[in-house]
């Protein structure tokens, strides 16, 4: 891969990767703000009326057709969680200018639309219009509601929530809805401001075109004034002395566990790889201890997952079971971690681990989307390392700092989302 | 490479080299220069595969025999799992199963011939016990549980049992944890040798790697067997629906609808079958897409959001158009989407819509080639014998607007049915 990162201005940074591979290219800009209870609803109705309408396409459908007309495959803002920080993002993309009907400079002109959305949002008299707003207002609070739809996902978040209360770590991104109502459209549109003058910018660009083309293209649409390149640091868990056991209740026919586990804050690359190898032995992969002896060995569940939080020193498994099963499953997990502790795990087990860990990494420059987010990983991060760098670190993860790190994993909650609340 | 032949797309920039073998087990390499390389074998047996003729003897499987079967594919004879054999070599595997395929696949970046060995050796086989197979069961109930406390698949799976009479569709791929229970050993071994024959198999990989050699690697498993794949007998299906309305409740943040007109089925799995199928989803996109005037209107009177989609679903035998959303105003909405599409039966769109529509369909379907896990997806049914994607790509670049008003057309709203979740007791 051919990656060139660039600080065009002080707090706004480009990292562009020229491939011929693909038939699509991909580009996004990224705000990065602290992740804040009070903040994270205006940003999240904030994305959804960028990617609503534009000054100079102030119709939804005349976006849509001007997207349309561009080949765009999307042109979409939306919030992501990175920790304990939050992205606001727009994100576009196309098809390769190569592969256009009549030789169309689509790149220029997708990036063109691209900045029409940031620079010139639709707004007027110093809000975004309150008819637009009431319509994303309902929208929105209907996608924060209906996660309960998805239990898995909604018990994932509660016992984030639960876990790590009054930490950034337990905010919702995609925002409550009492906030979201309490919303109006200059406030949102001050808060916009804000982001676009003062928040750093992360540019990433991934696709056939030379780095001249796509600067050219950045700097003509995507002007962005100079600002401070200030990041917040994730806040280290501090684990409660006894495990806290939480029972929710809801109308389904499965039951879903979480298990909340702390450990080291991975706050380098070297600690990264290590907790990624631990993670992959234990519960990251389908040759994992939690797949391979709860899922297939006792049949106690249809998945059983380990996840580690990002830059967090949080560790969660997530396993759905049959109502009734909910003591052998926690007892089955704990089992592995203390196999984990005790170092019960083959040589070969390691060098698989750190072997399916490299494919990754490898696999990384096949598809446009994990590109944009490893480059999105190298500007976002000073402590970034390549996926050479990566590799050579997973690569010399010893069994002795796989145990070592192992010792300090320790449990913390157990959250459990049923029909009924059994007898404990 | 004398054996396999060469086909190129000089438009797509794209090229790809296959072979049959004389037993009919197809092979189709992708050379690509990628960091790793993707394979896939498919089998063209899935959960609509429910009855059988076969020596002229009908036979019927349980719903869920051919996802069930898959769960036991990578189970060795010693007992062991072959993902830990996967493991060893670092390949990535997994399996998934549809209505009409059964597809297991890996992808590595290194040790590839030893993977292809695992993944070849694994399909050409199976073991199980009836121990094992009890296991499994509890497993995939899990499973089917799992889905049932998603009530969005609940509406869409109500929506097939409202549309169909008979067509296997009615249920669920996994099928219900009541069918799964009649599965046995015995059911299993039988879809197995039934379905898995070499006519009916296909691998496809793309990646650096050598056609000759994948070619000898699947001849030492597969060319002492033969065998055709049996036919597969659907029930007669009326045109009518058998239920005009179907509800249940669960906790939701809104009601959830699905509204469904059905449509007449392809006859044959073809070019023209499938440019059909292609303009009905292009019409599908001017009727409801995010540019068109119903998907603008409704949303700006508040009558659909984001969750609002309209689409085209078709399958051996069954097809029906879906239009979906949430919100308490479905009766509403099903109307508006009638009314638009007899609306724009007599004020059909312009050559300029159709145009767009067209590229950012075509935009969509070349990102296909940008992943070798969707090439190995597309280029391995086993179902399709008579087109290519790159046949694909033509067909819908060639779509006239006559297409799809003749798709238009042949929409008929009287064959419709809805499926609704209704808000169920709160926390």
């Amino acid at each position: 891969m051919d990656i060139r990162i660039k600080q065009l201005k002080p707090g706004v940074c480009l990292a562009a990767c020229k491939t011929d591979k693909f038939k699509s290219a991909s580009m996004s800009v990224s705000f990065a703000v602290p992740l804040t209870r009070e903040t994270a609803s205006g940003y999240s109705l904030l994305t959804n009326l960028l990617s609503l309408s534009t000054g100079s396409y102030k119709t939804m459908q005349s976006l849509s057709i001007i997207k349309d007309e561009l080949y765009a495959l999307g042109l979409d803002a939306f919030v992501q969680r990175r920790g304990e920080l939050l992205l606001v993002k727009l994100e576009m993309d196309t098809i390769a200018d190569s592969f256009a009907f009549d030789g169309e400079r689509v790149l220029y002109r997708a990036t063109e639309l691209l900045g029409d959305a940031i620079f010139n949002p639709h707004i007027e008299n110093g809000a975004f219009t309150e008819a637009n707003v009431e319509t994303e207002k309902l929208c929105l609070i209907d996608e924060i509601e209906s996660l309960i739809e998805n239990k898995p996902s909604y018990a994932m978040l509660r016992a984030r929530q639960i876990m790590c209360e009054n930490e950034p770590f337990a905010v919702d991104a995609g925002g409550e809805t009492e906030r979201v109502r309490a919303l109006d459209g200059r406030q949102l549109y001050g808060f916009y401001k804000e982001i676009l003058e003062n928040a750093p910018v992360f540019i990433t660009y991934a696709g056939e075109a030379d780095f001249e083309y796509i600067e050219e293209c950045v700097q003509t649409h995507l002007p962005f004034t100079p600002r401070k390149n200030e990041l917040p640091d994730s806040v280290l868990h501090i684990a409660r002395d006894e495990i806290l056991r939480v029972h929710e209740v809801m109308e389904m026919e499965q039951s879903v566990l979480i298990l909340g586990f702390t450990t080291i804050m991975p706050d380098s690359a070297k600690k990264r790889a290590i907790l990624t190898v631990y993670d992959e032995i234990f519960g990251g992969s389908p040759a994992s201890k939690l797949f391979m002896n709860v899922r297939e060995k006792e049949g106690l569940c249809y998945y059983c997952s380990s996840y580690p939080a990002g830059r967090k020193n949080v560790i969660f498994v997530s396993c759905g079971l049959e109502p009734g099963c909910e003591e052998q499953a926690i007892k089955a997990i704990y089992r592995e971690v203390s196999e984990m502790k005790n170092g019960n795990f083959s040589d070969s087990d390691l060098i698989n681990a750190k072997n399916s860990i490299i494919r990754s990494l490898r696999s990384a420059e096949n598809t446009l989307n994990s590109i944009s987010g490893y480059l999105l990983g190298q500007i976002l991060s000073e402590d970034s390392a390549t996926i050479e760098e990566s590799i050579e670190l997973v690569t010399n993860v010893t069994r002795d700092e796989v145990i070592a790190l192992a010792q300090t994993v320790k449990p913390e909650l157990e959250y459990i989302l049923s029909a009924e609340v059994c007898d404990e | 490479m004398n054996s396999f032949s060469l086909k190129e797309s000089k438009s797509l920039k794209e090229k790809y080299y296959h072979t049959t073998l004389e037993n009919g087990f197809r092979i189709t390499v992708v050379p690509k220069q990628l960091s790793a390389v993707y394979a896939m074998i498919c089998c063209n047996f899935g959960g609509a595969d429910l009855e059988y003729e076969k020596n002229g003897e009908l036979f019927s499987l349980p719903a869920g025999t051919a996802h069930f079967l898959e769960h036991k594919m990578f189970e060795s004879e010693d007992g062991s799992d072959s993902f830990l054999e996967f493991d060893k070599f670092g390949g990535n595997a997994n399996a998934f199963t549809s209505f009409e395929n059964t597809c297991y696949y890996f992808s590595c970046t290194d040790n590839f011939y030893e993977n292809l060995d695992i993944l070849l050796k694994s399909v050409s086989s199976v073991h199980f016990t009836k121990a094992s197979v009890k296991k499994e069961k509890m497993i995939i109930s899990r499973e089917i549980k799992m889905y049932d406390d998603m009530p969005s698949s609940t509406v869409a799976r109500n929506l097939s049992k409202a549309l169909y009479f008979n067509h296997p569709t009615r249920f669920a791929v996994s099928g219900t944890v009541e069918t799964i229970s009649e599965i046995t050993k015995e059911t299993l071994a039988r879809a197995y040798n039934d379905f898995y024959v070499p006519e009916n198999l296909s691998l496809c990989v793309c990646g650096n790697a050598d056609p000759e050699a994948i070619k000898q690697a699947v001849e030492k498993y597969f060319s002492q067997k033969s065998g055709s794949r049996p036919k597969t007998v659907f029930r007669e299906e009326p045109r009518g629906v058998n239920q005009k309305r179907i509800s249940e409740s669960a906790q939701v943040a809104s009601e959830l609808y699905c509204i469904g007109i059905k449509c007449a089925p392809s006859p044959k799995n073809n070019l023209a079958s499938y440019k059909r199928d292609v303009s009905m989803r292009l019409l599908m996109s001017l009727l409801f897409g995010r540019a068109s005037d119903f998907y603008c209107r409704s949303y700006e009177n508040g009558l659909i959001n984001e969750r609002f989609y309209a689409g085209y679903n078709q399958s051996r035998q069954s097809a029906h158009i879906i239009i979906s959303g949430s919100g308490s105003e479905y009766e509403r909405v099903m109307q508006a989407a009638f009314d638009e599409i007899e609306y724009r039966k007599s004020n059909f769109f312009t050559e300029e819509q159709i145009l767009r529509e067209k590229k950012s369909a075509y935009a969509v379907s070349l990102t296909l080639f940008d992943s070798g896990e969707d090439i190995t997806v597309a280029m391995s049914d086993s179902a399709r014998l008579e087109y290519d994607e790159y046949d694909c790509i033509e067909a819908l670049r060639s779509i006239t607007s006559e297409d799809i008003k003749s798709a238009l057309d042949s929409i008929d709203t009287k064959n419709s049915a809805i499926s609704i979740i209704q808000k169920g007791k709160d926390l």
